[in-house]
């Protein structure tokens, strides 16, 4: 049997510098379920935009069952049966299942849609797997899991061949995980090729037949399941050493500054200490993050020099005890872009620049130029707009702006992201100089070489729950992996040995 | 906001002074001058609540109805009441500053949307209006009351001396407290500002209740030059207010606007309707010209973001 879709050599640049795929060998065979993993910026997703015609690859050799066709725009793709089933979910809540699922693609009749056929089509397809959903249900009165299955009908009905689905369990519970898992069974024995793109290892265990990972933009392990382990994916996942990109000094930790007190999650953390927070998406990072701000409802306190800190009445209480939040979207939470520099450094911090209701320009405008001096924040004047500067200078208002505010617990929720590796440096410069005068600085990031290369000890949340804390010393990046993907500690025997009793653990 | 667009409302009110200057002789005349400036006291007072309002991301469509509403209250007092007259008035505003806390108060707890709360206002304020008046307009406001818009302080007209008091202490506050850094924080993205620590709700609170209050001021003005309280008067004049703030560089999405700019942009609706009264443009047209205005300005501003985009 040929394959649905073979791409050979395939690279894609964008701009001059960034290389997101490197001749990368890709096959989609029919009946077969392939788990398609790799880190953030591997090049997954540039490879699933090839894919469904978003972004047409540069160069490379592309079959669909071995005649040399062109993935040249999305109606192409969708015309082959190449069809996408993308994270958040592409519903009009306000229609019914029947009209999501014809949407775009309405049977007519005289010019009009034909309201029955759209229904009897719908239909069709929903008996035909077996889907339990009332064509004529509004979409906002499913379940997520129901959801996911008119997603699924939706590309059926447009006669898919081959499948993406991307991260398809993230808003499914463990019921409806498994329910998904019998229906893409299903689908593989009437001759489908599905990609399923997630984290979650177990789940890539439980339902492919093949494992494909990406790093760096290239192909660098492909193995039938049956004959792979977590550790192997694992170390193809990470693959690189820590270079010396991450100039983390060697501080001594003082007495203890910080303790955290939350349902799920209790730490004390000493002064001059880099604490990082390790999770896959949707483990809690984030949010645990927003909650020590005061922006999230808890019951939980955070002693600050054992002084007790009210959490979950707003962020000003944080704040006042020297709480800073950089915040994961600086452009949509963190920074009025349209405000100059000025405005936006001094904002959390107005009463250190004139007490009282007033505002004087003079020493706001020098509070600010302190901050600009010492950050090197790239800019002819504090008055220019802040939207005008790169990522890397925006975030180092950001941190300006807790500087300013005189904060001693720096929050850096993904500090580095969008951000270019000279600036990258200069933050992690910044977290040495506030944690050397005693400060202490708790890092979110995905990307596990940060955390390791910038943390002194690193917590590991798996779905919601702190599971442990490892020592820089003891931190390696498949251990960190292996806790975030698994909540627990590698063990070489059990992993290698039963790779599939893992699956829904 | 760039030198562009700041320079536009000004390069545009000279040409148009310049305009109806050439094309009409008591245009230019100061008899003119002064009318206008009686004529529109309310337009530039009202508008500086708006600024205030528009500048935090807000609107508020319910200035016409508060106008009359703060007229009818004031004028009943005084008339129906006896109520002295300095205490009428305040009476007068004090009904503007709740209206505009009533509306603060459902945009920020119950969040609704500000178009939709300042619109249930105007209905809400008007009905008030009429019910509190019974209908008809509440006549023979005393003297005092009447002098307030038609006086002379130091021989300058009072609704002159007002109206720049009233725009200098706005455009001082909104630049030199903290309360107008928060307001364009605010307007520019809540939700960095909500991180940064600012009281997001306290402030726009304030924001709709100095709405309210301005537009109660601006009511009292026109109640006095009318000499009565005529619940049915006002009506549409929001428009008439956010167009002069539009046109004056403010953006309706928030975080971008002046004071000047707003004056600026009160200039050009008063000289454009008053000049195409004297040049002899039938009245109905006038409409059509200053709905053009506003999207010319709009337009301008769509055009120079794009550029500066670019």
């Amino acid at each position: 049997m040929a394959d649905w879709l073979t791409l050979k050599g395939i690279e894609k640049s964008f701009g001059s510098a960034v290389k997101a795929l490197k001749g990368v060998d890709f096959r989609i065979g029919q009946g077969e379920i392939i788990a398609l993993l790799g880190e953030n910026g591997a090049g997954k997703s540039t490879l699933l935009k090839a894919i469904t015609g978003l972004q047409p690859p540069d160069t490379g050799d592309v079959r669909w069952l071995d005649q040399p066709i062109a993935l040249s725009s999305p109606a192409k793709a969708a015309a082959l049966g190449i069809q996408m089933v993308y994270q958040e979910l592409n519903l009009s809540p306000h229609l019914s299942v029947a009209a999501n699922i014809c949407l775009g693609n309405e049977p007519t009749k005289f010019g009009i849609i034909d309201h029955k056929a759209v229904y009897q089509r719908a239909k069709e397809v929903l008996d035909a797997h077996g889907f339990a959903i009332d064509p004529a249900a509004m979409v906002d009165s499913l379940g997520p899991a129901q959801r996911q299955l008119v997603e699924i009908a939706k590309a059926l009905a447009r006669d898919a061949k081959v499948l993406l689905l991307d991260e398809p369990t993230s808003s499914l519970g463990e019921q409806d995980i498994l329910s998904l898992f019998e229906t893409l069974r299903d689908l593989r024995a009437k001759g489908l090729g599905i990609v399923y793109v997630s984290h979650r290892l177990p789940e890539c265990f439980a339902i492919s037949d093949r494992f494909v990972i990406l790093r760096d933009g290239e192909l660098v392990y492909e193995a039938n399941t049956a004959e792979t382990d977590t550790s192997k994916v694992v170390k193809a996942m990470v693959g690189r050493d820590l270079k010396d990109f991450y100039p983390r000094a060697a501080i001594e930790p003082g007495a203890v500054k910080v303790a955290i007190d939350l349902p799920g999650f209790k730490l004390d953390i000493h002064a001059g200490e880099v604490i990082g927070i390790a999770g896959l998406t949707g483990s809690g990072r984030s949010r645990t993050l927003r909650t020590l701000f005061g922006l999230e409802p808890s019951t939980g306190t955070l002693y600050i020099d054992g002084k007790a800190v009210q959490l979950g009445k707003g962020p000003h209480i944080c704040i006042d005890a020297g709480v800073g939040l950089l915040t994961e979207d600086r452009k949509k939470t963190g920074l009025a872009l349209a405000l100059p520099i000025r405005h936006n450094t001094t904002l959390a911090g107005l009463d250190k620049v004139t007490p009282g209701p007033w505002l004087l320009h003079g020493p706001d405008k020098s509070a600010t130029q302190t901050q600009v001096t010492a950050l090197a924040v790239k800019t002819p004047s504090t008055e220019n707009a802040v939207g005008n500067l790169s990522g890397g200078n925006q975030q180092k208002v950001v941190l300006g702006r807790w500087l300013h505010a005189e904060s001693t617990v720096l929050l850096f929720d993904e500090p580095t992201r969008g951000v270019d590796v000279g600036s990258k440096v200069e933050i992690y410069e910044r977290m040495n100089d506030v944690t050397r005068k005693g400060s202490v600085v708790v890092l979110v990031s995905s990307e596990i070489p940060e955390l390791l290369g910038m943390s002194d000890r690193i917590a590991v949340l798996f779905h919601g729950k702190l599971v442990t804390v490892i020592s820089r010393a003891d931190a390696t990046p498949e251990r960190v992996l292996h806790w975030m993907m698994t909540g627990r500690d590698i063990d070489p025997t059990d992993t290698a040995a039963q790779p599939h009793q893992e699956a829904h653990s | 906001m760039t030198l562009a667009k700041r320079l536009l409302p000004a390069v545009s009110l000279i040409l148009l002074f310049l305009f109806f200057a050439s094309q009409s002789a008591p245009f230019r005349s100061m008899d003119n001058i002064t009318n206008i400036v009686g004529q529109n006291a309310w337009l530039l007072i009202a508008s500086m609540g708006m600024t205030i309002v528009i500048l935090g991301g807000g609107i508020d469509l319910s200035v016409g109805s508060v106008m009359a509403f703060c007229g009818v209250v004031s004028v009943h007092l005084m008339v129906n009441m006896k109520v002295p007259v300095p205490l009428a008035m305040l009476a007068g505003l004090a009904a503007g500053g709740v209206a505009g806390a009533i509306n603060g108060l459902l945009v920020t707890k119950l969040r609704i949307p500000a178009f939709i709360t300042t619109l249930g206002m105007l209905l809400i304020a008007r009905g008030a209006s009429l019910s509190l008046a019974k209908g008809v307009t509440v006549d023979g406001a005393p003297e005092a009351f009447m002098q307030f818009a038609g006086g002379k302080v130091m021989n300058i007209p009072t609704p002159l001396v007002m109206t720049v008091a009233i725009a200098g202490v706005v455009a001082l506050a909104m630049h030199f407290t903290k309360f107008g850094r928060y307001v364009q924080a605010i307007g520019s993205n809540a939700e960095a500002a909500r991180v940064s620590g600012v009281p997001v709700h306290k402030t726009l609170l304030w924001t709709y209740i100095l709405g309210g209050v301005f537009a109660g001021f601006a009511g009292l003005v026109e109640a006095a030059r009318q000499g009565s309280g005529n619940p049915t008067s006002a009506e549409g004049y929001e428009l008439d207010v956010v167009t002069a703030v539009v046109v004056g560089g403010a953006s309706l999405s928030g975080g971008e606007g002046r004071v000047s700019g707003t004056i600026l942009g009160v200039l050009l609706v008063a000289f454009l309707r008053n000049g195409l009264n004297l040049i002899g443009v039938e009245p109905f047209l006038q409409k059509a010209y200053i709905g053009a205005l506003i999207l010319a300005a709009v337009a301008f501003d769509q055009w120079a973001r794009r550029k500066s985009a670019a």
